[in-house]
């Protein structure tokens, strides 16, 4: 015999599936979630073009559709290991009472590691985050959507969620890999001109090096020189080659460097790790402007200005403490390192040395001002001061 | 609370300080009255805010006395290790908090200067081209301490020598040498003298090589042999 309840029942869920499905079908045919994708895709600047996507009236409509008293839409995007930045419709910069809700939410990484959409209350907000993967299945971003009150319809909710959180998932995806296929793409290139230019140029360089050399010599003991000039010429000539050697190795150095190392901060991190493990210094790392030091261009240059102070200092200073402090001023960021050593006595400075006139020239790049001098209290101060708008 | 020499403070919800005694002036050099208008956060340095907030939040599930390090800048500016435990006000809420801040900055610089030594010692030690070692003195030379040298020299890696964990030092001096080096070592240490002896020794590839030796017995005060220690190394130059 027929069960009537459950038939009924049934037709009924059936029905409802229906006008879920209809309405649901509506808001699809509204959004263009490929464009959305494409716009991520295709990006040059991240946050540009999410502020963009996320500030399309149609999203707008059909959250106001879904959630209850919908207010905002962002998306969190990782940006280092304990970091997230807000987007959302406007600039970076701008604010609303809701996003500064969610910023001043003390956001845990540990917490945020969900592969689940989650819903989490901030005073009087609700804010459900729906995780965006990489393709390593990691949570590179979270969609955030805030509302208040109660969600009631649980299938239109994941249905808008899941296109809108998919959409931008494969456009981050495919943002990600077109930048990480970019900068592959230059470090080789990097890498092969470095070599290139260690089969080539720098043999000849060194050859030149010794050559010029021994001109000096075989000058300073035969006495056929009738005067000083000649002496004076192959000693600049000597002095240049010599000059010349050492940037190229620098260029070589630099090029490897920028392939090498990726975070500007870890980099740093790393270079003091491995001249603290060639000598007996104690070291000290200060560094109270991470954000901004990422934001930086000219960021090899930078490394390569520390690398060489750390060298110096390994080599010459006889210091048994030295610390790097970076900090952030208004107009500037200054990268300090210290030492306790004997300072530097510029009378004593070799005529062949040339990594401060490479330091110089570095800074000069960047429109920085580097200061070398020694410190009231003993010892050395290398100042960089790097401006944060170029 | 005020004649203590740590530093109490008491936060509330949002990281706002809501109290603090006598010798927080002392530490961060700010006056009780600016240090109300700010939040903790402002106090900690940079890199370290990310831990406190993690303690923070662990501290808000568990309710679990928390116990970190971080540093706080002062207001010159200057860095104050500090060792902080955080516990609640109010046996069953969560805020207030109050915390207690131990200034551990000379205890952090002396572990850095020490620290700092054994890195270079160690690294000396271990870049050195030869293998420094301590071993025991029985005819297997079961080893105590050998360093990265080790690698280069024998073909294994120090951990598979130490404590004969998987093959003795001994069985890889060549067989007809064994009884000699046995021999000239004892005479040796027997007469308080160090020694200096040459053997070949069978490496991982199989190859057959010349070494040389030189070390010295470790006595007790009361003269008992306790080990030995010394350097082998490879000469490359022609004989």
């Amino acid at each position: 015999m027929l069960n009537l309840d459950h038939f009924l029942s049934i037709n009924v869920f059936a029905y409802f599936g229906k006008f879920k499905r209809s309405w649901c079908k509506t808001v699809a045919a509204e959004i263009d979630y490929s464009e959305i994708a494409f716009t991520l895709a295709q990006s040059d600047s991240i946050s540009e073009s999410l502020s963009s996507v996320l500030a399309q009236p149609k999203l707008h409509k059909a959250g106001q559709q879904v959630f209850p008293n919908f207010q905002e839409l962002f998306v969190l995007m990782t940006e280092s290991s304990d970091k997230y930045v807000i987007h959302c419709a406007g600039s970076v910069r701008s604010t609303s009472p809701v996003k500064n809700h969610l910023s001043a939410f003390q956001i845990n990484v540990d917490t945020m590691n969900n592969i689940q959409p989650f819903l989490q209350k901030i005073d009087d907000s609700n804010f459900l985050f729906c995780p965006v993967f990489n393709e390593n299945q990691d949570a590179m971003a979270y969609l955030v959507i805030a509302f208040k009150g109660h969600i009631k319809d649980q299938t239109q909710v994941d249905f808008y969620t899941s296109s809108l959180t998919r959409a931008i998932q494969r456009g981050l995806q495919a943002y990600q890999k077109r930048h990480a296929d970019l900068k592959r793409a230059i470090n080789n290139e990097r890498m092969s001109q470095a070599a290139d230019l260690h089969d080539s140029i720098a043999q000849v360089l060194s050859y030149l090096k010794l050559r010029s050399s021994s001109l000096k010599a075989y000058l300073y003991e035969t006495d056929t020189v009738a005067d000083d000039t000649m002496l004076k010429f192959a000693n600049e000539i000597d002095n240049q080659v010599g000059f010349a050697h050492r940037l190229i190795r620098e260029l070589i150095t630099s090029s490897r460097l920028s392939f090498l190392q990726t975070d500007l901060a870890d980099a740093i991190q790393n270079s003091m790790q491995e001249f603290e493990q060639l000598s007996g210094v104690v070291f000290d790392l200060d560094n109270r402007a991470n954000e901004a030091l990422k934001k930086l261009p000219y960021q090899s240059e930078i490394l390569f200005i520390i690398r060489e102070s750390l060298c110096n200092l390994v080599r010459h200073s006889h210091a048994s403490h030295a610390r790097i402090v970076i900090t952030q001023q208004s107009q500037n960021l200054q990268v300090l390192i210290e030492d306790n050593g004997i300072g530097i006595q510029p009378e004593s400075k070799r005529p062949d040395s040339f990594g401060l006139c490479i330091m110089e020239e570095r800074a000069r790049k960047m429109d920085a001002e580097l200061i070398v001098e020694n410190r009231k209290q003993g010892g050395t101060r290398v100042q960089l001061s790097i401006p944060r708008e170029h | 609370m005020n004649s203590l020499s740590d530093a109490i403070i008491i936060v509330e919800k949002g990281n706002r300080l809501k109290f603090a005694n006598h010798h927080w002036t002392e530490l961060t050099g700010y006056p009780l009255k600016s240090s109300y208008q700010k939040t903790f956060l402002d106090f900690i340095h940079p890199e370290d805010r990310i831990s406190w907030q993690e303690a923070f939040q662990k501290f808000y599930h568990s309710n679990h006395t928390q116990l970190l390090w971080l540093r706080l800048l002062d207001q010159k500016e200057m860095v104050h290790w500090c060792e902080i435990r955080v516990q609640p006000v109010f046996k069953n809420r969560s805020f207030p908090v109050s915390a207690t801040l131990c200034d551990i900055t000379p205890q952090i610089r002396s572990d850095q200067i020490k620290e700092a030594r054994y890195r270079s010692l160690n690294s000396l030690i271990n870049r050195v081209p030869g293998m420094l070692y301590r071993s025991r003195n029985n005819i297997n030379w079961t080893m105590e301490y050998v360093s990265e040298g080790c690698k280069e020299l024998t073909g294994y890696k120090p951990d598979k020598m130490i404590n004969n964990a998987e093959l003795s030092y001994g069985s890889l001096i060549h067989i007809d040498d064994q009884a000699d080096v046995w021999r000239n070592v004892q005479a040796a240490i027997q007469s308080n003298q160090s020694f200096e002896i040459s053997y070949r020794l069978i490496h991982a590839s199989g190859e057959i090589r010349q070494v040389h030796e030189k070390g010295c017995a470790i006595y007790s005060d009361t003269g008992a042999i306790l080990g030995i220690e010394g350097i082998i190394f490879t000469l490359n130059l022609p004989i």
